[in-house]
């Protein structure tokens, strides 16, 4: 039978094998990252972040953070760090890395 | 190119989102679900509002839904007439077409949501097929409604994992559609191998 389906359409055969190939694989990353999302302990602070989003996903106090960031004396809503960066002239590593170092020391907290 | 495009969904809200849905329905490959977690995610947090991000995410995905299906309307017929010269696949055509006729509901709308990887495809082929617009549009907007609200609502409820998040979803969504081609293709090499015996 096999061979019958390979003689006839050689073609669509190579299709049907791609798509199994495409199948598997993406089964098996899909559990792959299903068990790096769940076993996973720390979430990195990244560039893309907005202070609120911070001050949700790590529990911090949203002073504290507008201390950190420089921008007590505005609503800092709905910029990412990127653009908090750009407008102090800062590289954004260094915001990242400073609003890093209060999620830990919050954690450690507690 | 993810970490920027994530930068801009606070700044740029429901037009970004809107954007992104339409050219991913024309099978341009933008992260889509994951801006529509991102955003999920920023309305969680306050910066957002949902119901335009909602808004404008079906308004993108709608339109580019009808530019799929109205170009597959005006140049399908000639590629239709173009592979309908061989007679062999002429007969594959003809099968491919009855086939989307006459499963056109479950086809239309769950190629919006639960096989998401397929919908520009669809959009096009139905357009080739010449379904009726209502016909096309209702299920559509039906099944794109849910897709829209499945990724806003899973990227406010699980606002913190949205990356991890959106990896497992865009792997699961390939999967998926990989599954559905390797059953379509399966069972037409089955039926070919078994006639004219």
């Amino acid at each position: 039978m096999i061979r019958r389906i390979w003689q006839r359409n050689p073609i669509l055969s190579l299709a049907f094998l791609g798509a199994l190939t495409a199948c598997l694989f993406f089964a098996w990353r899909t559990v792959d990252m299903a068990l790096i999302l769940s076993n996973r302990a720390e979430k990195p602070v990244a560039g893309w972040m907005t202070p609120r989003f911070i001050a949700r996903t790590y529990g911090l106090d949203r002073d504290d953070l507008a201390r950190v960031l420089a921008t007590q004396d505005r609503d800092d809503a709905r910029q990412p760090l990127y653009s908090l960066a750009q407008e102090h002239g800062l590289p954004v590593t260094d915001l990242i890395s400073a609003v890093q170092a209060l999620v830990d020391a919050q954690e450690g907290v507690e | 190119m993810t970490e920027t495009l994530l930068a801009l969904v606070p700044e740029w809200g429901a037009l970004l989102i809107a954007l992104t849905n339409f050219l991913a329905c024309l099978a341009l490959p933008i992260p889509a679900s994951l801006v529509m977690l991102a955003a999920g995610a920023f309305a969680a947090a306050g910066d957002l509002s949902a119901l335009p991000l909602w808004i404008g995410a079906l308004a993108g995905a709608c339109l580019g839904d009808q530019s799929g299906y109205w170009l597959g309307r005006s140049l399908g017929p000639r590629l239709i007439d173009r592979l309908s010269r061989r007679r062999h696949t002429a007969v594959l055509v003809d099968r491919a077409v009855s086939w989307l006729e006459s499963r056109r509901l479950p086809a239309i709308f769950l190629s919006r949501w639960a096989v998401s990887a397929l919908c520009p495809y669809v959009n096009f082929s139905a357009g080739a097929a010449r379904i009726n617009w209502a016909g096309f549009t209702l299920p559509a907007m039906a099944g794109t409604c849910i897709w829209v609200s499945l990724y806003i609502g899973l990227g406010y409820s699980f606002s913190a994992d949205i990356r991890e998040l959106g990896a497992v979803l865009g792997n699961l969504a390939a999967a998926i559609a990989s599954g559905v081609v390797t059953l379509i293709l399966g069972s037409i090499l089955w039926r070919n191998a078994q006639e004219r015996d």
